[in-house]
């Protein structure tokens, strides 16, 4: 095998950001021409020299599953914060409209009342998952955390974060006969299209994260 | 001009005797001992942390300065230090950063203070936990 056929199989076997990727491989194979170079300084002829610097490589393959557990983890931890931000702001912005009497307010039924406390409660755990999965992703390698399950977790979070609170928003409409003619008027309908945007986005970040932690 | 390493076995340590060649020639020559790679894996967060120590190096000085500073004996494929070197760097032990090295780019790493606290703390450990397996199998006197 040669050298650039050893960047290659690497390259075949990562998924991921295009900029991360390209510097790990140039990385590689940088490392790969520098060891070729010190071995024709020792005297090994050019092909000599190359095959002795990519028998001590190593498995590519193995080297290609490590760099992809990096890759995985360092888009879960960007993932993590983003889910651990989304949750509270979507709280947050809906409630600012009761609070500011935007929609004005009207006696809630039962249901109603419950599965705001359900959606409440969905984006607290939902933040305190994604910050623990967070944590887990600066801080595992310190202690031997592996990046990839830790990486898939909080892709899972974030569907079924996404999936409840989805559910949840749904169901509401069913539960308060004018609930959708209080939504017509521009802050509610800012707000609605600003859920959408985050929805999407966690929605998109944890189908990455679970994408990068099964790959290849 | 050309490059002397000396490895002198009661004391591992590679002395420069001239200068002006690659360093990776003398790694080359070296003979390899061949340590168990499993059992280096252990300890290869706390070996690339300690030849940081000295100061920023790139990918492939990384693996010389192991070579080097071991001796030859470290039996590691090469491979496995890229992902290592950026799993520190995610634990924050390591900050990598692209530079030019004799007029090439390559990606230097540099110990951060929290590597500089976790080598201590690998040190200690190993030198406590060496000291009691060394007492154990070195026998009765």
């Amino acid at each position: 095998m040669t050298a650039q056929r050893t960047v290659a199989t690497i390259q075949a076997r990562l998924t991921g950001p295009r900029r991360l990727r390209t510097e790990l491989l140039q990385e590689v194979a940088d490392g790969l021409e520098d060891a070729t170079e010190a071995y024709q300084e020792a005297g090994l002829n050019a092909a000599d020299a190359e095959r002795r610097a990519v028998a001590e490589f190593g498995d590519p393959r193995k080297v290609a599953d490590q760099l992809q557990e990096e890759i995985a983890a360092r888009h879960g931890r960007r993932s993590a914060l983003f889910i651990a931000l989304c949750f509270p702001v979507l709280i947050l912005a809906w409630d600012l409209l009761w609070m500011t009497g935007l929609v004005p307010p009207t006696p809630q039924p039962a249901p109603a009342v419950l599965l705001n406390n359900l959606l409440t409660w969905i984006a607290v755990t939902t933040t305190c998952g994604a910050l623990v999965g967070f944590l887990l992703l600066y801080f595992g390698p310190r202690v031997g955390v592996a990046g990839i399950p830790v990486t898939r977790a909080i892709g899972v979070l974030g569907w079924l974060g996404t999936g409840s609170t989805v559910l949840a928003c749904c169901a509401m409409q069913f539960t308060q006969p004018n609930y959708a003619d209080r939504m017509l008027n521009v802050p509610v309908l800012s707000v609605m299209v600003l859920s959408l945007v985050l929805v999407v986005g966690v929605a998109t970040a944890a189908q990455r994260c679970c994408a990068l932690a099964t790959a290849p | 001009m050309q490059t002397v390493y000396i490895y002198i076995r009661e004391n591992p340590e590679i002395t420069l005797v001239q200068s002006g060649k690659r360093p990776g020639a003398a790694r080359a020559g070296v003979a390899c001992l061949g340590m168990n790679t499993d059992a280096i894996r252990g300890h290869l967060d706390g070996l690339l942390l300690a030849v940081l120590e000295s100061g920023p190096l790139h990918g492939y000085g990384i693996i010389e300065a192991l070579q080097v500073r071991s001796g030859g004996a470290l039996d590691l494929p090469t491979g496995t230090v890229y992902p290592a070197l950026r799993r520190l760097e995610r634990a924050g032990w390591i900050a990598g950063h692209w530079d030019t090295v004799r007029g090439r780019r390559r990606r230097s790493y540099m110990l951060t203070k929290a590597g500089n606290r976790a080598l201590e703390t690998e040190r200690a450990e190993w030198i406590r936990f060496s000291g009691v397996v060394g007492s154990v199998l070195g026998g009765t006197s």
